[in-house]
C-alpha cells in the first residue's frame, strides 16, 4: 500500500498548503466560503495522514519487507505488540506520526473550539497548515517512510532491544502529544496577532490546549523516566541527558506560563510576556526535535539519527522569526491593563515563579549547548554530565519549592504583615518540624534535610489551604465535612485541582531526594553462594544466586539469573534478572545480548538486579545490585501530578450559566415581535 | 503467527532438549568434560565478565568514578558506563586504572588529575570551574540574579511611586441601588 | 494494485469535495461549532465567578477586610459592565433577528406576479389559494370596498370608510 500511502501523503501536502494560504492571506475575512474552505483542509489534511498512516501499519502487519522502513525496524519474529510500535520505532515512522496526530489535534482544535473564537479559527488552520506542510514535505523530501528497497530480504533487522519494552509502546506516543499538542496553542497566539483581536478571549483557548499538552509532556517525561529506570539498567531514571533535556524545557516554559496566564486573567497583565513563553514553549518543542534527530549532542536516547535534523533547525529559525516579529509589531496593543502594586502580592510571587522557572529552561538549556560552545570557543568538546547540572539546577529547584509553598499563600494585590503571619506559622512550623526530625533521626546531608524541611514547608501549605478552604464552606454552607471537601474541589477545579499537581511535584522531589542515597554494589556468586547489602534505611539484604536458567522465547534467547531476598534474616522472596539474545528468524543473532532488570519495589526502597554476566560461560553470574530508596513514590507522585491536572481541566464547571432567564433572554429565540403588513 | 512460534520453539527444544540428553548420558553437564561443572548450556547468549574484585565496591573508587567519563563515545561516566553497559569494552580497562592507581596509594584528586594528564580535560563528568567554564557554572546564576534584582528594583520604585491607594468604597459608593440589586441577583444564581 | 488505485482516487476525491464544495456553493454556512460557550469563560462568568472567589479567600483568611472592599468593589463594577454589555448584546442581537427575519421573508417582488400574499405570512407559494397556508387568514378578497371605493388590505373584515363588510371574490390579487 505505499502507493496509496505516498500519493495520501502528497494530498495531505496539497491541502495544508491551500489552507495555509488562504488562512495566511486573508482573503477569508471578505468571503466566509473561503474561511468555510481553509477549515476543511484541516479536516481533509487529517483523513489523507490517517489514510497513509494506515498504509504504513499495513506494510508493518504484513511483513512488507520490501518497504524499507519495514525491514529496518522489524523482523518476522518480533512480538505483534512491537510491529505495532515500531510505527514510531525509527524516524521516518516517527515524522508520519507526529504529523498524523497533529493533523487530528489541529481537527478537534477546529471542531471543538467555542464559537466565540470563530474569527481565529482559519488563522489557527492556517498555522497547524503550515506546520502539517513542513512535517510532510520533510518526509517527502528526506524521510519517505514508504521508500521501498530493490530487492525483498527474506527478514527484517528486528527492534533494538531496548525498545522491546511495554514503556516504549506509550513512553514515545505520550511525549509526541505533549509535543505536538504545543502547536495548538502556538496556533491560537499567532491567530490572535494576525487578527488583532487582543482582547481577553483568546487567552482561554490558549490556556485550554496548553493545560492538555502539559499533562501529555508530564506524562510522557515520567514514562520516559520510568522506562529508563527499567530498560537502561543504570538504577536511575534521570540522567541530564540532552535529550531528556530537550523534553524538560518545554514542560518547564509551559509550567511557566500556565502560572502567569493566571494573572493575566486576573489582572490584564503580562500579555506580551505570555505570548512570549508560548511561542518559545512551541520553539523549544521543535528544537527537543532536532536535538533528537541530528545527532548534534550525543545521547543516549537517539534511535535515529540523519540529516533531517537541520530541517528541523530551518524551520525552528523561521518559525520563531515569524512568531517573535508579529508579536513585536503588536506590541502596543498587548498594553497592561494593570499595575503590580505590591512585592508582596501573589502577582509578585508569581513573576518571580516565571523567573525561577524559565531561568531553569535557560540552565538546562545552557548546559545541553555547552559542548558546542565550548567547541566553537576553544576547540575542545567539554562534557557537562550530571554533577554539572546536579551543581547548577539543584539550587534553583530548591528555590522554586519554596516559591511552591509561598505563593499560594499570598493574596493578589497586597498583604498584610498580620495576614502573612496567620498564613505562614503552620508551614513554617511543620517544614522546620519535618527538617529537625530528620537531622535527630542522623541525616547529615545538607541539601537533603533542607529539602525534606521545604517539603514538609510545602505539604503544609497545601493542607493547610485545604482545610482552611472546607472550614469555610463549613461555615459557609453548613456543609459537612466530606461534602465540603468534595464541593471545595469541584467548584475551584482549576485552584484546588493546581494544589495537587503541586503535591505530586513535591513526591516527586521526595523522590529524587530519596536517589540521592543510592547504594551500588557489585558481586560474582557461584550458586548458594551469598552477598549482603545494606540499605540506606539501615536493614540488611543477604542475596543469595540460586542459578542461571536459559530458555527461548518467541525471538530471544533468555537467561534468566535469579536471586534469594532475605531482609534481616527474614525470607522476602525472589528477583531475576534476565540476558536476553534475540535471534531472527533463522536463529541468527541479532544485536548484543541486552539487559532485563529484576526490581522489587516496595514503598521504601527499590531493591534493583541486574544480571551483568557469566564468569567464563559458567552459571557463576556477575550481579550489579542497587538499593534505590523511594522510587516507587516517583511513579505515585506522577498519578496525583496527572489527576490533578485533570481535575484542573475538567470541562463544564457551568457554574455562572443563566439557569432562570431574569438576567437574560436567549436573543436568538426571541421572535418578531412587530409584525408589519404588507402593502398590497 | 503461532505456527512460526511453535516450530520456532520445537527447534529450540530440540537444541536445548539434545544437549540435556547428551549431558545426562555423558554424566558430566555442558557435555565437555573439560568445562566446568556449572557450565552454562548456551554460553554465548550471555557477555562474559572478569569477576568481582575487592576493589570494584569501593567506595572511593565508585566517587571517582562518578567523575570521570568512559571515552566509549557512551557520553557515561566509567562507574555508570561498566555496570550499564556490557558490551563496552573501555570502561572496564578505565576502571582497571582507576583501581592500580588507588592501589599505589593515590588519592581521589590525584587519580583524577592523573587521568586529565593522560586524557585532557575532556575526561572530566563537569568541568573545571575555571576559565571559560566558568562562564558554564555563573551564567545561568548569574542571569537569573540579574533578572531578579531587576524585577524587584523595579516592583520596589512602582510601589514607592504608586499613589496612595484611593479611598476603597469609591467603586462601591457610585453603585445604584438597581445595579446592586442585578448583581446580587446574578450572583445568587452561580452555583456556589 | 489496481484496489489501491482505486482507493488513492477516492481519497483524493473525498478531499477535493471537502476543500472545495464550499466554494462551489458559497451559501453554505460554516462548520458547525461543536463545543458550547462555557458560561464560566465570558466576561461576567469570570468576573461573577472571581468574586465568589473573594468571599472564599476572605473566609480563609487570606485577604485583609479593606484588600476585600477594594477588589469587590472592583470586581462587583466589572461585573456589573459585564451584565450591561451582555444585555445590550442581548438586544443588539434580537433587533438583528428581527431584521435578519425581515429580510429573510422573500420580498414580493421576488416571486411571480400573481402570488396572493398573507398579511402575517408574506407571499404565500400557491397562486390560487383562498386561504393562506400558513395561519388559514382569507388570503382572496376585494381591492376596494364595494359600496365606497376605500382600498382595503387582505385579512380586513370590515371596510375603514364605510364599515360595511368586506366581499371576498375569486380573483387572486395582482402583487
Amino acid at each position: 500500500m505505499t502507493l496509496l500511502g505516498e500519493f495520501a501523503l502528497w494530498m495531505a501536502l496539497l491541502a495544508g498548503l491551500w489552507g495555509a494560504v488562504v488562512g495566511f492571506s486573508g482573503a477569508w475575512r471578505t468571503r466566509p466560503e473561503l474561511a468555510s474552505s481553509t477549515i476543511r483542509s484541516v479536516y481533509a489534511t487529517c483523513a489523507a495522514l490517517l489514510v497513509a498512516s494506515i498504509a504504513l501499519w499495513q506494510g508493518l502487519i504484513t511483513h512488507d519487507f520490501n518497504i524499507e522502513y519495514v525491514a529496518s525496524y522489524t523482523s518476522r519474529n518480533l512480538p505483534d505488540s512491537y510491529v505495532v510500535t515500531a510505527f514510531w520505532a525509527g524516524q521516518k515512522g516517527s515524522l508520519l506520526f507526529w504529523a498524523t496526530v497533529l493533523s487530528v489535534f489541529a481537527a478537534l482544535a477546529q471542531a471543538l473550539t467555542s464559537r466565540r473564537h470563530k474569527e481565529l479559527m482559519p488563522t489557527v488552520a492556517a498555522v497547524t497548515g503550515a506546520v502539517v506542510v513542513f512535517f510532510v514535505a520533510t518526509m517527502l523530501f528526506a524521510a519517505n517512510p514508504f521508500d521501498r528497497l530493490g530487492f525483498t530480504p527474506a527478514d527484517g533487522n528486528g527492534l533494538n532491544p531496548q525498545l522491546q519494552n511495554p514503556g516504549m509502546v506509550i513512553h514515545p506516543p505520550m511525549l509526541y502529544l505533549g509535543y505536538i499538542s504545543i502547536t495548538i496553542p502556538f496556533a491560537f497566539g499567532i491567530a490572535a496577532l494576525l487578527s488583532r483581536r487582543l482582547d481577553s478571549g483568546w487567552i482561554v483557548a490558549i490556556r485550554k490546549w496548553t493545560l492538555l499538552s502539559w499533562l501529555f509532556l508530564s506524562v510522557g517525561i515520567t514514562l520516559g523516566m520510568w522506562w529508563a529506570y527499567v530498560e537502561l539498567g543504570w538504577g536511575g531514571y534521570w540522567a541530564w541527558d540532552p535529550v531528556e533535556n530537550a523534553s524538560l524545557l518545554p514542560w518547564l516554559t509551559m509550567t511557566a506560563f500556565l502560572h502567569s496566564v493566571m494573572i493575566q486573567e486576573k489582572r490584564g497583565m503580562l500579555k506580551r510576556w505570555n505570548l512570549g513563553l508560548i511561542f518559545g514553549t512551541f520553539m523549544l518543542s521543535i528544537f527537543g526535535t532536532f536535538i533528537t534527530r541530528s545527532g548534534v549532542i550525543a545521547s543516549v536516547h537517539s534511535f535515529a539519527q540523519s540529516n533531517v535534523g537541520y530541517f528541523f533547525l530551518a524551520f525552528l529559525v523561521l518559525a520563531g522569526v515569524f512568531g517573535f516579529t508579529l508579536l513585536y509589531t503588536r506590541w502596543p496593543q498587548l498594553e497592561p491593563e494593570a499595575q503590580l502594586e505590591s512585592v508582596a502580592s501573589r502577582e509578585a510571587a508569581f513573576l518571580f515563579n516565571n523567573l525561577i522557572f524559565v531561568g531553569i529552561a535557560f540552565s538546562v538549556l545552557w548546559g545541553t549547548l555547552f559542548p558546542i560552545l565550548t567547541e566553537a570557543v576553544r576547540g575542545v568538546k567539554i562534557t557537562v554530565g550530571p554533577p554539572f547540572f546536579n551543581r547548577v539546577n539543584v539550587p534553583l529547584g530548591l528555590l522554586l519549592l519554596a516559591l511552591t509553598g509561598i505563593g499560594p499563600l499570598i493574596a493578589w494585590r497586597k498583604s498584610s504583615l498580620a495576614n502573612l503571619r496567620r498564613q505562614f506559622i503552620f508551614p513554617v512550623l511543620l517544614g522546620l518540624v519535618t527538617a529537625s526530625v530528620l537531622f535527630g533521626m542522623g541525616m547529615r546531608e545538607g541539601s537533603a534535610v533542607l529539602a525534606l524541611g521545604l517539603i514538609g514547608f510545602v505539604a503544609g501549605t497545601i493542607l493547610q489551604e485545604f482545610y482552611r478552604g472546607v472550614r469555610a464552606r463549613i461555615r459557609m454552607h453548613g456543609e459537612s465535612f466530606p461534602v465540603a471537601l468534595g464541593l471545595l474541589i469541584n467548584r475551584n477545579r482549576r485552584r484546588y485541582g493546581g494544589y495537587l499537581v503541586h503535591a505530586g511535584i513535591l513526591i516527586y522531589f521526595a523522590a529524587f531526594v530519596g536517589s540521592s542515597f543510592k547504594i551500588t554494589q557489585e558481586a560474582t556468586l557461584a550458586p548458594g553462594e551469598f552477598t549482603e547489602i545494606r540499605s540506606p534505611f539501615g536493614h540488611v539484604y543477604r542475596l543469595t544466586h540460586l542459578g542461571v536458567s536459559q530458555y527461548t522465547a518467541l525471538n530471544r534467547i533468555v537467561s534468566a539469573a535469579t536471586l534469594q531476598v532475605e531482609i534481616d534474616g527474614k525470607a522476602a522472596g525472589i528477583v531475576s534478572s534476565e540476558k536476553r539474545q534475540h535471534v531472527d528468524s533463522f536463529n541468527r543473532k541479532t544485536f548484543e545480548p541486552s539487559t532485563e532488570v529484576g526490581i522489587r519495589s516496595t514503598l521504601r526502597e527499590d531493591l534493583y538486579v541486574v544480571y551483568a554476566g557469566s564468569i567464563g560461560g559458567t552459571e557463576r553470574a556477575n550481579y550489579a545490585v542497587t538499593v534505590n530508596p523511594l522510587v516507587w513514590w516517583l511513579w505515585f507522585g506522577g498519578g496525583v501530578l496527572v489527576l490533578g491536572g485533570l481535575i484542573t481541566m475538567w470541562p463544564g464547571g457551568g457554574r455562572t450559566a443563566v439557569r432562570s432567564g431574569l438576567t437574560r433572554t436567549q436573543g436568538a429565540t426571541v421572535e418578531p415581535a412587530v409584525e408589519e403588513a404588507v402593502p398590497v | 503467527m503461532i505456527s512460526r512460534r511453535s516450530f520456532f520453539t520445537s527447534i529450540s527444544a530440540l537444541l536445548v532438549g539434545g544437549r540435556a540428553l547428551h549431558a545426562a548420558t555423558q554424566g558430566s553437564p555442558g557435555g565437555d568434560p573439560e568445562a566446568p561443572a556449572d557450565r552454562l548450556s548456551i554460553p554465548e547468549a550471555v557477555q562474559s565478565r572478569p569477576a568481582v574484585v575487592e576493589g570494584d565496591n569501593n567506595g572511593i573508587i565508585q566517587t571517582v568514578e562518578h567523575k570521570l567519563k568512559c571515552t566509549c563515545g557512551c557520553n557515561l561516566d566509567i562507574f555508570t558506563c561498566r555496570t550499564t553497559d556490557f558490551t563496552c569494552t573501555v570502561s572496564p580497562a578505565l576502571h582497571r586504572q582507576v583501581v592500580a592507581l588507588h592501589e599505589n596509594g593515590a588519592t581521589p584528586d590525584q587519580i583524577i588529575d592523573a587521568f586529565v594528564t593522560e586524557y585532557g580535560e575532556e575526561i572530566l563528568m563537569a568541568p573545571p570551574p575555571e576559565g571559560f567554564n566558568l562562564a558554564g557554572y555563573l551564567v545561568p546564576g548569574l542571569a537569573i540574579t540579574a533578572a531578579g534584582t531587576l524585577l524587584a528594583a523595579i516592583l520596589m520604585r512602582r510601589q514607592a511611586a504608586a499613589p496612595v491607594p484611593a479611598p476603597v468604597l469609591t467603586g462601591a459608593a457610585n453603585v445604584s441601588a438597581e445595579d446592586q440589586a442585578r448583581l446580587e441577583r446574578a450572583l445568587s444564581e452561580v452555583v456556589d | 494494485m489496481w484496489a489501491e488505485m482505486l482507493a488513492a482516487v477516492v481519497v483524493a476525491l473525498v478531499m477535493l469535495w471537502l476543500i472545495f464544495q464550499p466554494l462551489l456553493s458559497p451559501a453554505t454556512t460554516a462548520a458547525e461549532w461543536i463545543e458550547p460557550e462555557d458560561p464560566d469563560e465570558t466576561p461576567r462568568g469570570i468576573a461573577l465567578l472571581a468574586l465568589k472567589e473573594l468571599d472564599l479567600d476572605r473566609e480563609t483568611g487570606k485577604l485583609s477586610d479593606e484588600d476585600y472592599r477594594m477588589l469587590q468593589s472592583r470586581y462587583a463594577a466589572e461585573a456589573l459592565q459585564a451584565l450591561r454589555n451582555e444585555e445590550e448584546e442581548t438586544a443588539d442581537s434580537q433587533i438583528e433577528a428581527l431584521i435578519a427575519g425581515q429580510r429573510a421573508r422573500p420580498s414580493p417582488a421576488d416571486l411571480p406576479s400573481g402570488h396572493l400574499v398573507c398579511p402575517t405570512c408574506g407571499p404565500r407559494p400557491e397562486a390560487d389559494a383562498c386561504f393562506c397556508s400558513g395561519c388559514g387568514v382569507v388570503l382572496v378578497q376585494d381591492k376596494a370596498c364595494a359600496f365606497c371605493g376605500t382600498a382595503v388590505v387582505p385579512g380586513q373584515k370590515f371596510c375603514g370608510g364605510c364599515g360595511n363588510a368586506i366581499k371576498t371574490s375569486g380573483a387572486p390579487l395582482p402583487v
